[in-house]
């Protein structure tokens, strides 16, 4: 929807931008991170031309924006800024109706619009006579999105919105505005130095630095393959565990595993289960490499007649995961199911590997043994 | 006489002059918000230009009004038009100044905001910039209005009324409660102009800002309606004034002159005598102009046609106008003056006055005797032992003091310049040895001054007689004869008389010319 190509800006002889060229899907909320003097700030602001470019092209839906009008472009892009962008002189209906009353549109819809804005974000309409200054930060950056929101735009800049507020305000202003934008599908762009603000919202995280895009994807991928050490510098090496929804079955399993075919006797089993120091058997086809049970040392002592063969004790109603899930939905399992090992089987039925309390608490404790070593 | 007495007995005088003085300023601060703001909203956008045009404003406040004032009267003239120009001039800075500050300190995010939401740059100076600024160049028309209140006094120098008439009147004939009737109301008019634009302030402020801390939004919004209220009496009352100023000035007779007078006792005396009688002689309505400052002020008036006519003293026709040396030849000076007014500016003289007001040097009469002075020459002997106060025309001219001391060949001491009555003053409290003074000064009287004789007859005739703008006498030929009549009448020693009156006995001096006249049967 907003396309960037090879878009340059130069203050003087300081370049602040170098041929940047991506896009933002339409519907996605994609957030500009780095460094402050990265550049991320005046990228947004191309977009709605309070910043003009030196070289290059900004297209949305297709036009180059620099051959629209600049006032109409900017009516059709919200804007949120750090609560100072609320007029200081007008009331709450004031500041939320400037621009349809200055677009001339009925006063009956612009009332209408207004109370369906305010109670959009959270707020009802006994703020409308109210001042800015009467209101906390957070009720302030409310309106400042309600205000965005008034010609119903397809686009929505926000800058820093939440940086000034409290961590508690900040947080719920973050979830709200996830749900908002859960229902109105907006594309927006949001400008943030806070890494962990970017990945409880981003769809699409565009990492900066001096004045170029140094990783543009999704939040998962930023954390787990991030392309260089500035962004494995800047994502920090713990955050993974702010989402710790983001490591999945596969990134942990063994897959080595040790595995029998239906057909070993119980007395070979245990011996193999011995010798490879590990506390159960997968039961394989060796064909098909489809998962038939697991054998487990206390099966087998109960089982008077050790020559017989593993598929008669071996339990066949496991417990299995996908690749995909997480950690969260792993322990989750476990803790239900009170079970020490899960297979982790694709949805072809094909075994990939193990999850085993071990393996678990290796993972899970790697975040606070490498905060010792730092 | 005191100033409650003076402000009783007076009422009239000092309510017109109050309100011609509330007029003036009003027409004037009005004038300088209308040109001063849209000039500090303009330079804010051409930063370029603000060095320059803030320069300029820096300037003219720089200038001495006074200056500024006698500037102004070659161009304009006299009466209302230069003194409301001088005094917008004085108020431009601070609103120019303030509007520029207010309009540019705008928060850049608020700024930054309202363009990004689309507002055009029209819609950002109107919804934001100016409101927001508006407290700040309230304070500046505020600063503005007051210091013109205090300026606007100066307009009586030029003949434009106001509360000034009373003070520079007062100076002049040493009445401290003439003074003070013009000085209070001045000063109490700049204490309610300065909470009046308090007022306006307060309102223009963003109930969001004002209310801040013990003072909350309702409170604030309560004493608005009362702020609202007084703002309306006020400009009830200013529509109200200038209406019934509007309608005044409809029924004025056509058959109106303007008699101008400069700004001393006799001056004003004669002005009234002048008037009184051509306005019982004839239906001619008269204009009384008096207190207009010096001979510049009001020749210049006479040939601009601002004042029809004044009484000029022919040895200042001759040697200051016409830029004769000294002549103590009283026909011919006259003969002079009068042929060469007429060829080169058009201006007619009538018959000269029986009175002499020239230039004569007065000493104490302790002084007199210590040194047996009784004539210049003696003073000539001890001069340079001596202080001279004199006025500053007289210091600066051919035929005063320079001229004086090489005809009689001296020097004083030292010389001070003092205008008005003060020269008086300083004599009195032995500040000063000498002074110059007019023979026929009621001053001389009352602090009871020696006159020295100016027995080498250095000092040229300064015979009284009037002075009018071309045309003047054909259209009102019936003044011609009252005037001569008068003239007649008026001896060096009924001016002293007359001058006495006002000086030492505090009359006003049109009454004392009214009683003369009457007494000498000369009006009804």
């Amino acid at each position: 929807m907003i396309e960037f190509r090879q878009v340059s800006k130069r203050f003087k002889d300081t370049t602040v931008l170098k041929d940047i060229t991506f896009d933002i899907e339409k519907g996605k909320l994609v957030v500009l991170i780095g460094l402050s003097g990265c550049g991320k700030t005046t990228t947004l602001k191309m977009i709605n031309r309070l910043v003009k470019a030196t070289s290059g092209t900004i297209t949305i839906n297709g036009e180059d924006i620099s051959k629209k009008d600049k006032i109409k472009l900017r009516r059709n892009i919200g804007y949120v800024i750090q609560q100072t962008g609320l007029f200081p002189h007008m009331t709450i209906r004031e500041n939320i109706e400037i621009i349809a009353r200055a677009e001339k549109r009925p006063v009956e819809a612009i009332s209408k619009r207004t109370a369906e804005l305010l109670d959009m974000v959270g707020m009802d309409d006994s703020f409308l006579d109210r001042y800015p200054n009467e209101l906390s930060g957070g009720q302030q950056q409310r309106v400042g999105v309600a205000r965005a929101f008034a010609l119903d735009p397809e686009i929505i800049l926000m800058d820093e919105p939440f940086s000034a507020l409290d961590p508690i305000t900040r947080t719920s202003l973050q979830e709200e505005l996830v749900s908002l934008q859960a229902k109105v599908k907006k594309t927006i762009v949001f400008v943030t130095h806070d890494m962990s603000e970017a990945i409880k919202i981003a769809d699409m995280i565009c990492i900066m630095d001096k004045g170029k895009i140094i990783q543009y994807d999704n939040p998962e991928n930023i954390l787990k393959n991030p392309t260089n050490d500035f962004v494995n510098e800047f994502v920090g090496k713990n955050r993974i565990w702010e989402s710790p929804e983001y490591i999945r079955a596969k990134d942990i399993m063994i897959d080595d595993i040790v595995t029998c075919s239906s057909d070993l006797s119980l007395s070979r089993a245990l011996d193999k289960m011995r010798t490879n120091k590990v506390n159960s058997l997968i039961v394989m086809d060796k064909k098909s490499k489809r998962m038939d049970g697991i054998v487990k040392p206390k099966l087998i002592s109960k089982a008077k007649d050790r020559t017989i063969s593993v598929e008669n004790i071996m339990i066949k109603d496991f417990v299995s995961v996908g690749p995909e899930d997480s950690v969260v939905e792993i322990l989750k399992v476990i803790e239900e199911n009170n079970i020490s090992e899960i297979p982790v089987i694709d949805d072809q039925g094909l075994l990939l590997g193990l999850v085993t309390q071990s393996t678990l608490i290796t993972t899970l404790s790697e975040q606070y043994l490498e905060e010792e070593v730092e | 006489m005191n100033v409650f007495e003076y402000i009783t007995t007076n009422l009239d005088q000092v309510m017109n002059l109050t309100k011609e003085h509330i007029l003036l300023t009003t027409v004037a601060v009005g004038l300088a918000v209308l040109i001063g703001v849209p000039l500090g909203i303009l330079i804010s956008y051409f930063r370029k230009a603000s060095d320059t045009v803030l320069g300029g404003a820096n300037i003219v406040q720089a200038i001495p009004s006074m200056a500024l004032l006698g500037l102004a009267i070659p161009l304009l003239g006299i009466g209302s038009l230069p003194a409301v120009v001088i005094v917008i001039l004085y108020s431009l800075l601070p609103i120019i100044k303030n509007t520029y500050t207010g309009i540019t300190s705008i928060d850049k995010d608020t700024l930054e905001s309202a363009k990004a939401i689309g507002l055009t740059r029209v819609q950002i100076l109107v919804k934001i910039r100016i409101p927001l600024a508006l407290p700040i160049i309230m304070a500046g028309v505020r600063i503005s209005s007051v210091t013109a209140v205090g300026l606007m006094t100066m307009a009586a120098f030029i003949g434009a009324g106001g509360l000034g008439f009373l003070i520079f009147s007062g100076i002049s004939t040493t009445n401290n409660g003439q003074i003070l009737a013009g000085a209070i109301p001045a000063a109490i008019l700049a204490l309610i102009v300065d909470y009046i634009f308090g007022l306006v302030e307060k309102l223009v402020t963003p109930v969001s800002i004002q209310s801040t801390g013990s003072n909350t939004k309702e409170m604030v919004i309560k004493s608005r309606k009362t702020q609202k209220v007084i703002l309306g009496m006020v400009a009830a009352l200013l529509v109200v004034m200038f209406v019934s100023n509007w309608v005044g000035s409809l029924d004025k007779a056509d058959k109106t002159i303007t008699i101008g007078g400069k700004d001393y006792t006799e001056q004003f005396v004669v002005v009234h005598l002048m008037s009184d009688m051509i306005e019982d002689r004839t239906d001619i309505k008269v204009n009384r102009k008096d207190n207009l400052g010096g001979t510049q002020v009001l020749f210049g008036a006479t040939k601009s046609g601002d004042v029809d006519m004044y009484l000029e003293y022919t040895g200042t026709i001759y040697g200051d106008t016409l830029g004769y040396s000294p002549n103590s030849d009283m026909i011919e000076v006259y003969d002079v003056s009068k042929k060469e007014l007429k060829e080169q500016f058009d201006i007619d003289l009538l018959k000269q006055f029986n009175f002499n007001n020239t230039y004569i040097l007065a000493v104490r009469p302790e002084t007199a005797k210590e040194y047996n002075l009784s004539t210049v020459s003696d003073l000539a002997l001890v001069a340079d032992r001596l202080t001279i106060g004199s006025s500053l025309e007289f210091l600066n001219r051919e035929d005063g003091i320079i001229g004086l001391e090489k005809h009689y060949g001296f020097n004083f001491g030292s010389e001070v310049g003092i205008n008005g009555a003060n020269k008086y003053l300083a004599i009195d409290n032995s500040e000063t040895d000498v002074t110059d003074a007019f023979s026929t000064d009621g001053l001389l009287k009352k602090f009871e001054l020696v006159q020295l004789e100016d027995d080498k007859n250095f000092f040229p005739p300064y015979f009284a007689v009037p002075l009018m703008r071309s045309g003047l006498l054909d259209e009102y030929p019936e003044i011609e004869g009252v005037l001569n009549e008068l003239g007649e009448v008026l001896t060096n020693e009924i001016m002293v008389e007359l001058n006495y009156q006002v000086d030492e006995l505090q009359k006003q001096p049109r009454q004392v010319a009214n009683e003369f006249l009457k007494e000498q049967g000369l009006i009804n």
